[in-house]
């Protein structure tokens, strides 16, 4: 056995190449690499796994309703929407715990609730990740969701657009803040949304103080900071009158940032910067008008 | 490590990789001590220019299937998978694996004796000394020693100028070593 990582490392590529020829030909309309691509029809052993419990799915699905879906067709581009996540976001790659697959919901047996469950599809359990625990108490869990595979849908809902975007997608991240706590929509977010900052989940008007702010942001790897200003003053509306605007600070923790403010105005999220830890403006992206 | 005597060229050798693996071992000996050496010499550490020499080959061997013969040397195109591996790492602040994980490759733990190997390979010494010389000097001495394609060889790969190519690597190798801490570069 040689210590040699140059001889270590030919030896893998090496393994690796007589795999791909062993495999044949590439077809030149698969978007590359093949080798991801078979990871992504692993289901079948989670298809028993517990699925996030009604209530929280019926929240998701209420958030999804209200916000009117939204949904981006998946990147053709260099890998399957499993492993774009897993490198967009580190705490998808550290091992996993017990703490990991705490959420109640998922420990209960599978409701298999008929109305969401294709939307939501099977939970991708091994990267199931207990990311943060927001300054309000809430633990936070990043739950990828495998859509159902074309075989698997019910019949009933084969001609469900959403459901096509959805499985069009792929694999992609819900957020799900226990007890109590939101689902984020049922489109969930791929590695494309997290990197454009879409990935925000509202918590805010969840049985707490008028006026507080509560939301939580799925941020990519590299983001040390994330600046948000919150406007004082009339709701945000075309023609508002800001008073103040407030900037404040927080850091991501399992690649998740969970903003509050409480305040006894109303008070409106405008937008957050993404920083290094340097302070480098890395990218500024505005907040969902309807946030807060 | 020291070249080969196969005849083959590299164009040849990855075309030939889809059936004859052996042919892109051939090429990653021909390479391997260059690309290393343009990591080593823009990263902090000799780690993480294994870690991008890694991904760099193993995103070269994904891609042979789809590597069409040019006038162009091969090796201009393997280092533009190398520029391009640097630029994510700046961008994303840490060294993707995507490649060796799409293709199943087991992690290579470093030891101590493994890193030392890494350093004479990629002339980390010989690094250390041109660092200290002022910087006219050293880009001429560092042409002078290294094998890797001139920027404008990359330049034609990445379908810029050369001038972007030295502008966006200096820039790339400045923003890594900020990020990863000085080191002894």
């Amino acid at each position: 056995m040689t210590d040699d990582p140059v001889a270590l490392l030919e030896r893998e590529l090496v393994r690796a190449a007589r795999r791909r020829a062993a495999a044949g030909p590439v077809p030149d309309a698969l978007p590359w690499p093949r080798a991801r691509r078979r990871r992504i029809r692993v289901g079948d052993a989670l298809s028993a796994a517990a699925a996030a419990g009604a209530v929280i799915v019926a929240l998701a699905a209420l958030a999804l309703l209200g916000r009117g879906g939204g949904g981006h067709p998946a990147s053709t581009a260099a890998a399957s929407p499993r492993d774009r996540l897993v490198a967009t976001l580190a705490v998808l790659r550290r091992p996993q715990t017990s703490a990991d697959l705490g959420l109640p919901e998922l420990s209960r047996a599978h409701t298999n609730h008929p109305a969401f469950r294709p939307m939501l599809g099977t939970p991708d359990r091994p990267l199931i990740r207990l990311a943060s625990t927001a300054p309000w108490g809430a633990k936070v869990y990043l739950v990828p969701f495998r859509p159902l595979a074309r075989r698997r849908i019910p019949s009933g809902w084969t001609a469900y657009a959403p459901l096509r975007v959805r499985s069009h997608r792929g694999e992609a991240i819900t957020v799900l803040g226990g007890p109590g706590g939101h689902g984020s929509t049922l489109f969930g977010f791929t590695a494309a949304d997290i990197a454009q900052g879409r990935a925000v989940v509202d918590e805010s008007g969840n049985g707490h103080a008028r006026h507080a702010i509560r939301f939580l942001v799925v941020v990519p790897d590299g983001v040390a900071k994330v600046a948000v200003a919150v406007t004082r003053g009339p709701r945000r509306t075309k023609n508002a009158t800001i008073e103040k605007v407030l900037f404040d600070e927080a850091v991501p923790r399992g690649n998740v940032v969970a903003f509050q403010q409480l305040g006894a105005k109303p008070a409106t999220p405008w937008g957050m910067t993404w920083l290094t830890a340097r302070g480098k403006v890395i990218k500024r992206i505005s907040l969902p008008a309807d946030l807060g | 490590m020291e070249g080969s005597p196969d005849p083959r060229t590299d164009g040849e050798l990855l075309a030939a990789t889809v059936t004859d693996p052996e042919a892109f071992a051939v090429f990653y000996r021909r390479h391997v001590r260059g690309v290393l050496s343009f990591f080593r010499r823009r990263v902090p550490c000799g780690e993480l220019a294994f870690d991008l020499t890694a991904e760099t080959f193993a995103a070269a061997l994904e891609a042979t299937p789809r590597y069409l013969p040019r006038p162009e040397p091969a090796r201009g195109w393997l280092y533009g998978i190398a520029w391009n591996k640097l630029h994510e790492t700046q961008r994303r602040g840490h060294a993707d694996d995507a490649a060796r994980r799409g293709l199943a490759m087991a992690p290579i733990a470093l030891t101590d004796a493994g890193i030392e190997r890494i350093e004479a390979l990629a002339g980390g010494r010989v690094l250390r000394l041109l660092e200290a010389l002022p910087s006219d000097q050293r880009d001429a001495a560092q042409a002078r020693v290294s094998d890797e394609p001139t920027p404008g060889e990359i330049a034609v790969e990445l379908r810029c100028s050369d001038s972007v190519v030295r502008k966006r690597v200096s820039r790339g190798a400045q923003t890594i070593r900020a990020r990863l801490g000085e080191a002894e570069l």
